[in-house]
């Protein structure tokens, strides 16, 4: 093999991934045959539906209105958000407030993340830490590190069994300096481009777009429904979204406050947990279940400020995690502190 | 090829025959993209299951924020989440198949080349394994489905940002955990 001593070309790369499995084939028979699945469904599914509603509005206005909500209801049937997390995400709403950040001080946020990394036929849960120095002064220049610390836990398989496979257990991570940008900009670092240009997204607010969401639960709720992408995961998308903006910690407390009460009108909404532990980090956990995975944001119930959130599995993966594992979580602290790189005692 | 922009109205009065023009359109793709990943007997199924779903969430497509083969892809490669074990037995196959093409060759000048190359091939089949699977889904849909990394992103709910650079991780984790393999042993016992 004269080329099994160093590493590949992007070439090379391309050349193997174009001929890797690249003589499948597809009869028109079976192309058939699913076409014909597909024109089943349209005909004995979704079409019959709107036909029923659209009947009963030609016959009468009003009847027509009701089978429609009967129909939009139908459609999600997990039904809206119980009482018990209506309450803690209340709680959370009514106690959000910031710590004020003093001329010339930074916000420190720290989110330790795990994500799962599945391998072969193991998997494990990898940790992350990402901190943030965000100035008072939002134009002045920001401060990220992030550092993978080897910290591991297994939840399939074994590190024994990975090495003894040949797979590769610890993929390079990212490095850990310092990163440093105005506006907490850091993506324009890594692409080039100039500072305070990148647009903000929930996964990275900016503070245009902080200042451009609804402060009222109804319409900041549309706006999620808007933004996030539907995977016909239902309500879960728009718990990850949130979940999103809110580990990054610098949402401020009047978008919390309404958020809060926008994720109470979430579709299947419960108390998943009520002592879920997040490496240490404690409180009650609110979550959705799409039927593969929960996603849940955790709330220290005494105090109502946010602590993480977290993936659990509902049913066993196709690769065989157990349903009950844990995919992924993180927990997030806030601080102030007085200078930039500066950790909080 | 240019990519294609389609972005039709899927909730039109006629979305019945906007489906069957799908179909007729992009099944052939995405059977290929499909069958590449989890087999040709998977992918029948998985096909079919793909153009199901799509009719089932054809509410939630947004033309504003990606062509519907876009869409589509992004459906089949959530299929494919399901059926992880048939992939990973697909990409052993084929790291297996190209071991026997290459410990059958004989040592002829004209057959160094292909050799060499379907070497390169088991050897990245057996790397995909090894790969996080957030990370092939990425790399696959560029490669096999023509996609962007900015289109892989859409398709799986992911920003843009972060698929490129997992694109940017598994391309490097794959020309370089290559030299590695190489020079491993063979996992399954095969004589090579």
């Amino acid at each position: 093999m004269s080329d099994g001593g160093r590493h590949w070309t992007e070439q090379e790369l391309d050349d193997a991934l174009d001929r890797l499995n690249a003589d499948v084939r597809v009869s028109d028979e079976r192309l058939g045959e699913a076409k014909d699945r597909m024109l089943a469904e349209i005909d004995g599914g979704g079409r019959r539906r709107p036909r029923v509603v659209g009947v009963a509005a030609s016959m009468l206005v009003v009847v027509g209105l009701v089978v429609a909500l009967l129909v939009a209801q139908t459609e999600n049937p997990l039904g809206p958000a119980s009482a018990e997390a209506v309450a803690t995400l209340e709680l959370a709403a009514i106690e959000a407030e910031d710590t004020p950040v003093g001329p010339g001080r930074f916000r420190y946020v720290a989110t330790h993340a795990w994500h799962l990394r599945e391998i072969g036929r193991t998997a494990y849960l990898a940790e992350t830490v990402t901190e943030v120095w965000a100035p008072a002064e939002y134009e002045r220049e920001w401060e990220m590190r992030r550092s993978e610390t080897g910290r591991r836990v297994w939840v399939l398989g074994s590190e024994a069994e990975a090495l003894a496979a040949g797979l590769t257990v610890n993929p390079p991570g990212p490095a850990g300096l310092p990163v440093k940008a105005r506006c907490g900009d850091f993506a324009a670092v890594l692409t080039g481009q100039p500072p305070c240009t990148t647009p903000g997204q929930w996964q990275a607010p900016t503070r245009e777009f902080i200042a451009g969401l609804p402060r009222e639960p109804g319409p900041l709720l549309d706006r999620l429904r808007a933004d996030a992408p539907d995977h016909g995961r239902g309500d879960s998308q728009l718990l990850i979204y949130a979940a999103d903006a809110l580990r990054g910690g610098l949402l401020p407390a009047d978008v919390r406050t309404p958020l809060f009460r926008a994720l109470a009108m979430l579709q299947g909404l419960q108390i998943t947990d009520n002592a879920a532990n997040l490496d240490g980090r404690r409180g009650t956990a609110v979550g959705i279940d799409d039927g593969r995975v929960r996603q849940e944001i955790i709330i220290d119930p005494v105090t109502g400020v946010f602590v993480g959130e977290r993936q659990v599995l509902t049913t066993e993966s196709e690769s065989g995690v157990p349903a009950g594992t844990v995919t992924g979580f993180t927990a997030v602290e806030i601080a102030v502190v007085d200078e930039t790189g500066v950790r909080p005692n | 090829m240019a990519a294609d922009d389609v972005r039709p109205d899927l909730l039109a009065e006629d979305a019945a025959t906007v489906f069957g023009d799908l179909f007729d359109r992009y099944a052939r793709s995405v059977h290929r993209y499909l069958a590449r990943r989890v087999g040709e007997g998977a992918a029948d199924d998985l096909l079919a299951e793909t153009f199901v779903t799509a009719w089932a969430a054809r509410r939630r497509y947004d033309p504003g924020r990606a062509a519907v083969r876009v869409w589509l892809f992004g459906i089949a490669t959530n299929l494919c989440r399901k059926h992880r074990r048939d992939e990973l037995r697909n990409l052993d196959l084929s790291a297996r198949l190209s071991r026997r093409e290459v410990g059958t060759a004989l040592p002829e000048s004209e057959a160094i080349d292909r050799v060499d190359a379907a070497a390169r091939v088991g050897r990245l089949a057996s790397a995909l394994i090894a790969l996080p699977a957030a990370d092939r889904d990425v790399l696959l849909l560029t490669a096999w489905a023509g996609l962007t990394p900015a289109e892989a992103g859409a398709a799986l709910g992911i920003p843009a940002g972060t698929a490129r650079s997992r694109l940017h991780r598994a391309r490097s984790a794959l020309r370089t955990a290559e030299a590695r393999l190489a020079t491993a042993p063979t996992q399954d016992g095969e004589t090579t």
